[in-house]
Parts: structure tokens; C-alpha cells; sequence
């Protein structure tokens, strides 16, 4: 069900992007989660090459923090993978468990030069977040190139979030 | 042609609210606000309503659940939900008078961070299990008692994501 609200939200964000500009296009979903794949072809943006790959989840809702560090560096290493065969010029996320090990292999294959030279990342909080982030927020304001949040309350503790009116 | 409300309780159980409907007192202020139909979505719930009201007066019926609640949504005049963001967005989507009811009884509770988010803002009025009679008898679903949902502006996103890609590609 989070998961399902953050396919929702993201297919939401993106519905007015143009599909010529973000073609080839590769949506990253959790393996188990199989409703957000079969949504993504009925109800996503869909340009001419696209597709959808599914990597494990760092951390399933209500797991340990301490387990979470070696699922994620599993969910991480599969992640390198489809970073470095995608080469994306842009990361766009929003903030479900999948989400964190896409961004660091990013950044950390920029930082050693196997990636997309200049990819640039745009990370949207959940519309639930009104006064706190996520644990992936936390994580993602560090990285981010762009942050976007849903409620002008955040901007107070998180002066680096952009606002931008009523999104989805 | 009457007046429906639709209850839901989202996807798991929420006896708390489906009890606090479930009670003369609200059946019969539904019936003099001009209500004749009530249908409750309960989810997992064990408590099955009783309906403890005049039925050729408020048709009650209630389910478990559907494949979609979007029917039961666009038919109704009032929602009364829970504070799960899928509802609440669908039900203030449909401009429909909208009583969310936050269950105070969920850890790390940004459900409710949200519903007092919208209810300040007047989009829609946030209650307790216990607050709920209350604020059904006192609703006003006439639309000049609420603020309108905006329609969403997906495009100010699509505008930050085409800065960031032209960024991408310009350093190439």
C-alpha cells in the first residue's frame, strides 16, 4: 500500500512531461512489487523506448534498520547494474524504499566517472509529509540536485526545498 | 432524488469509526439532514453495523470491500473517511464534502499531520472516532461551507524536471 501510493504520486508528477524528451525512459520498481509494474504500461508516461526494471527493495515497510544496511547494499549492487546499462542523464524519485540504493549507485558512479557524466537527480517527498521528511528525504536532501515538497510548512526546517504550489 | 454518504475505511479495519457510525443518534441526524442512503466500506473489521435506525428512511448497506471505491465516492454527497492519503485525495479530487477521521491508534502517524494540513486550509473537516457524532450532526455539506480542492498543477513539476534534464544534457 505505501508502495502503491508512491507509483500513484509518481505517475501523477510525471503525467505532463513530454514523451519525445524523456525517451529512452526506464521506470525502477521493487521485484516484489508486482501491481506498480503492471500500472506503469497502462497508466505511465510511455515513450517510444521504454522500459521497466525491477531490482529487490532495500527495506520492506517495519524492517530493522540494522537488517536494512544489508538489504540495501544488495539492492544497491543491482542497482549499480541498471545505472551503469541505463547511463540515465536524470533521476527522478520519490522517496519509496527502491528509490535510495538508484540514487547512490548514481551518485557514486558520477563521483568515479562510470556514469552519465552530469546526471542530475530531482527527489519529490511523499504529499503525506507535512512537518517532517521521510527516512528517504532525509537521505535524498543530502543528494539531491533538486527537492521538492508538497507543503510550504517544510521550507522552515529545510531551507534548500522547493515549493512549487499543489503538484498532484 | 436523496442525499448518500459513503464511509470507508481504506484497506485494513477501522471498528472505532465504523462503530461511531453505527449509532442512533447519528443514523437519525443523517435522516433530518435530508440523507436516505448510507453505504459503509469496513474493511477487515469485526464490528458488522447493526443500523440501528428507521431503514424505509436511510437506506444503510455496508461491504468489506470492492476493486474500486470510485463508484461509491462519485455517488455520494458526503465521505467520511479515514485519513489514508489515497481516499482523502480521491474523495477532495470529486469535490466532495469530506469528514476524515484519524486513527489515533497508528505509530508514526503522518495521516494525521495531513488531515490537520487540509482541514486548516478548509478543504475538509479532520476528527477522532470520538469527535465523529459531533461532526456529523453539526456538517454542513452546502459547497460554500468548504474550500474547493485546486485542480492539481502536475505541469510546475514537469517545469522543475525539464530545467534539471536541459542541465543534464547542456553538460554532456
Amino acid at each position: 500500500m505505501p508502495q502503491g501510493g508512491h507509483t500513484s504520486e509518481m505517475l501523477k508528477l510525471t503525467s505532463r512531461l513530454s514523451p519525445e524528451t524523456y525517451s529512452p525512459l526506464c521506470y525502477v520498481v521493487a521485484s516484489t512489487d508486482h501491481t506498480s509494474a503492471d500500472r506503469i504500461p497502462k497508466e505511465g508516461l510511455m515513450s517510444g523506448r521504454c522500459r521497466v526494471r525491477a531490482i529487490p527493495r532495500s527495506r520492506e515497510v517495519g524492517q530493522s534498520y540494522l537488517t536494512s544496511v544489508f538489504t540495501t547494499l544488495l539492492a544497491a549492487l543491482h542497482a549499480a547494474v541498471v545505472v551503469v546499462t541505463v547511463r540515465p542523464d536524470l533521476v527522478l524519485v520519490n522517496g519509496p524504499g527502491t528509490c535510495i540504493p538508484v540514487c547512490v549507485a548514481a551518485f557514486a558512479l558520477r563521483f568515479f566517472g562510470l556514469g552519465s557524466s552530469c546526471s542530475r537527480t530531482v527527489f519529490c517527498e511523499s504529499f503525506c509529509r507535512v512537518k517532517s521528511l521521510s527516512l528517504s528525504g532525509r537521505i535524498m536532501y543530502l543528494l539531491a540536485d533538486r527537492f521538492v515538497v508538497h507543503w510550504p510548512e517544510l521550507l522552515v526546517k529545510y531551507p534548500r526545498a522547493e515549493y512549487a504550489g499543489q503538484l498532484v | 432524488m436523496g442525499k448518500h454518504v459513503f464511509v470507508t475505511v481504506g484497506t485494513t479495519k477501522f471498528d472505532s469509526l465504523v462503530q461511531a457510525v453505527d449509532n442512533a443518534v447519528v443514523l437519525s441526524s443523517l435522516c433530518s439532514k435530508g440523507f436516505t442512503s448510507l453505504t459503509v466500506q469496513i474493511g477487515h473489521g469485526q464490528h458488522v453495523p447493526s443500523f440501528p435506525v428507521d431503514q424505509t428512511a436511510l437506506d444503510c448497506r455496508w461491504y468489506r470491500f470492492k476493486q474500486t471505491l470510485h463508484e461509491d465516492m462519485a455517488r455520494a454527497d458526503v465521505v467520511v473517511s479515514h485519513a489514508g492519503a489515497g481516499s482523502v485525495m480521491e474523495a477532495l479530487g470529486l469535490g466532495k464534502a469530506l469528514v476524515v477521521v484519524v486513527n489515533r491508534a497508528l505509530m508514526d502517524n503522518h495521516q494525521e499531520e495531513l488531515a490537520d494540513a487540509l482541514a486548516q486550509r478548509n478543504y475538509l473537516r479532520a476528527t477522532t472516532p470520538e469527535g465523529l457524532a459531533g461532526a456529523l450532526v453539526e456538517l454542513d455539506d452546502s459547497p460554500s461551507a468548504r474550500r474547493p480542492y485546486p485542480p492539481a498543477k502536475p505541469e510546475a513539476f514537469a517545469a522543475i524536471v525539464d530545467e534539471e534534464m536541459r542541465a543534464a544534457q547542456d553538460g554532456r
